[in-house]
């Protein structure tokens, strides 16, 4: 008999106990998640960003659309259009997974840079820094891409020196900044640049590029001190 | 829990006939040809990682951990459903859950046993998929330790025994294998939707649509709060270990009620 009450009993009281741990953890996942998070009337456009917001999958199918975006980017039919659906692609990415910060920064850069759209690469910037506000990193980019915009390149090579102390950097940038030097800087100034891009850099791309921009420069004698170019590069 | 009342030697017996039930239900899990076909299936699909990841230039390992994280909880549940249905179709079809019966075993130990049976099995998958995924990590030349995304693969165990809890619930509700498979399915979607119903509610006026999400809400269980995989990268992540507790003891309390409610359906079932 007493085994038929307890038991109610204890079910009851450990149905209660689970529904307040419930509520505290939605709590904290309302309190500590910002508003995007949540599927709303307006949130989201495509169906897989609905379906990757419900079921808690938004990185891997903000990787689906980085996929889509690098496939319409290497196309080089869509060169002929100025590769004009370049921003949409990129908001998709940053519309279903906001903190993928990799995608404000190289998005942006191929706007601003190969592209010279500076007002749609200064747009996705900052809905970067409004998603992640603590990734200063895209504060500086932000800096760049302005300077580029009115012509300042002391400044914008400044900022952009300063976004390459960092690992996560697009590899474009570093070409991007090499080819700057050969227009702003000397000669020999550039031609170190290269040097430490073809030894340190872990993108194959650079690399190569930097050995055939040096193989040139020796080839055409522009650097001055060429031999201590060679001795950096066979050390 | 009136088992701990009991007298030791009772105790110890009714532990070792549980065990012996978990025994019998984890190599039962492990002979049978899908269960291996599975884990064949998981190892070929994070080396597919590997290969699709080269798709994702320059963001080759972010594309590895995310995908590697949906194999572990979709895998999971795949390895859970078929437990399940494998278990199921034993019982009813090859009737052997009446040779168990009239065996000295009470209905809940067996329960209780079939219970640690299958998160043991889950166990052993869900390491050997992570294991796997920390391979093709290394591989990619990145930390396999990764703090976040071991805590994330942990909450997706955590949250695959509360739905297996569930998944016991509905074999002994449900009366054929089809029928606990889709309903199984169901309670995947909407125990991963109910914090969106929940916050969608918290701006709406309309009582009854309230209500309805509430009944939702608090009976489904809460796979939201388990989801770690998409705050791997965000500094509002909940890693905090207050977090960790409470969603702890949520999933300790709801695994509670949902076998002893099992146990005391399956108590009065006929065969």
């Amino acid at each position: 008999m007493a085994k038929k009450i307890t038991i109610p009993l204890l079910l009851v009281l450990f149905f209660f106990m689970m529904c307040i741990l419930n509520r505290l953890g939605t709590n904290y996942i309302f309190k500590t998640q910002p508003s995007w998070y949540f599927l709303n009337a307006h949130s989201y456009k495509k169906f897989l960003h609905i379906l990757g917001a419900g079921f808690g999958m938004r990185p891997l199918v903000g990787d689906i659309e980085y996929i889509s975006f690098l496939q319409y980017y290497g196309d080089k039919e869509n060169l002929t259009n100025g590769y004009k659906d370049l921003y949409k692609y990129i908001s998709d990415i940053t519309d279903v997974d906001p903190n993928f910060t990799f995608a404000y920064n190289y998005g942006s850069s191929i706007l601003a840079w190969n592209l010279q759209r500076y007002d749609e690469a200064i747009a996705i910037i900052k809905k970067g820094i409004q998603y992640n506000p603590t990734y200063w990193r895209l504060s500086l980019y932000l800096g760049a891409i302005m300077y580029k915009q009115k012509g300042d390149s002391l400044g914008y090579m400044k900022l952009l020196e300063q976004s390459m102390k960092f690992e996560d950097h697009p590899s474009m940038l570093e070409r991007i900044l090499g080819n700057i030097y050969m227009v702003y800087k000397t000669p020999d100034e550039a031609a170190f640049y290269w040097v430490k891009l073809y030894k340190e850099s872990k993108y194959k791309e650079s690399r190569d590029l930097a050995y055939k921009t040096l193989q040139k420069m020796i080839s055409e004698k522009k650097i001055k001190d060429i031999n201590k170019i060679i001795d950096l590069l066979n050390k | 829990m009136c088992g701990l009342l009991l007298p030791e030697y009772q105790r110890t017996q009714r532990v070792k006939k549980i065990i012996a039930v978990a025994d019998y239900i984890f190599k039962q899990s492990f002979r049978n040809k899908i269960l291996n076909i599975l884990i064949i299936f998981v190892v070929l699909s994070m080396g597919f990682s590997l290969i699709i990841s080269m798709l994702a230039q320059e963001s080759e390992l972010k594309m590895v951990i995310d995908f590697g994280l949906f194999a572990i909880e979709i895998f999971s549940f795949l390895t859970i459903a078929l437990s399940l249905s494998v278990q199921m179709f034993e019982e009813t079809e090859l009737k052997t859950v009446s040779m168990i019966i009239v065996k000295p075993i009470k209905r809940f130990e067996y329960i209780i046993g079939k219970y640690i049976g299958i998160i043991v099995t889950l166990f052993w998958n869900t390491l050997f998929m992570l294991v796997t995924m920390m391979i093709v990590i290394k591989l990619k030349g990145a930390d396999p330790w990764a703090l976040r995304m071991m805590l994330a693969v942990l909450y997706i165990f955590i949250s695959m025994c509360v739905l297996t809890s569930t998944a016991m619930l509905l074999s002994v509700v449900t009366t054929s294998v089809p029928s606990c498979i889709i309903s199984l399915f169901f309670v995947y979607i909407l125990g991963h939707l109910t914090v969106n119903l929940k916050h969608l509610t918290e701006q709406m006026q309309n009582a009854a649509a309230k209500i309805g999400i509430d009944i939702i809400y608090y009976i489904l269980p809460n796979m939201e709060l388990f989801n770690l995989k998409d705050k791997v990268y965000t500094t509002e992540g909940l890693f905090l270990p207050q977090y960790f507790v409470i969603m702890l003891g949520y999933a300790i309390i709801y695994i509670a009620i949902t076998l002893t409610v099992s146990s005391a359906i399956f108590d009065k079932k006929e065969f």
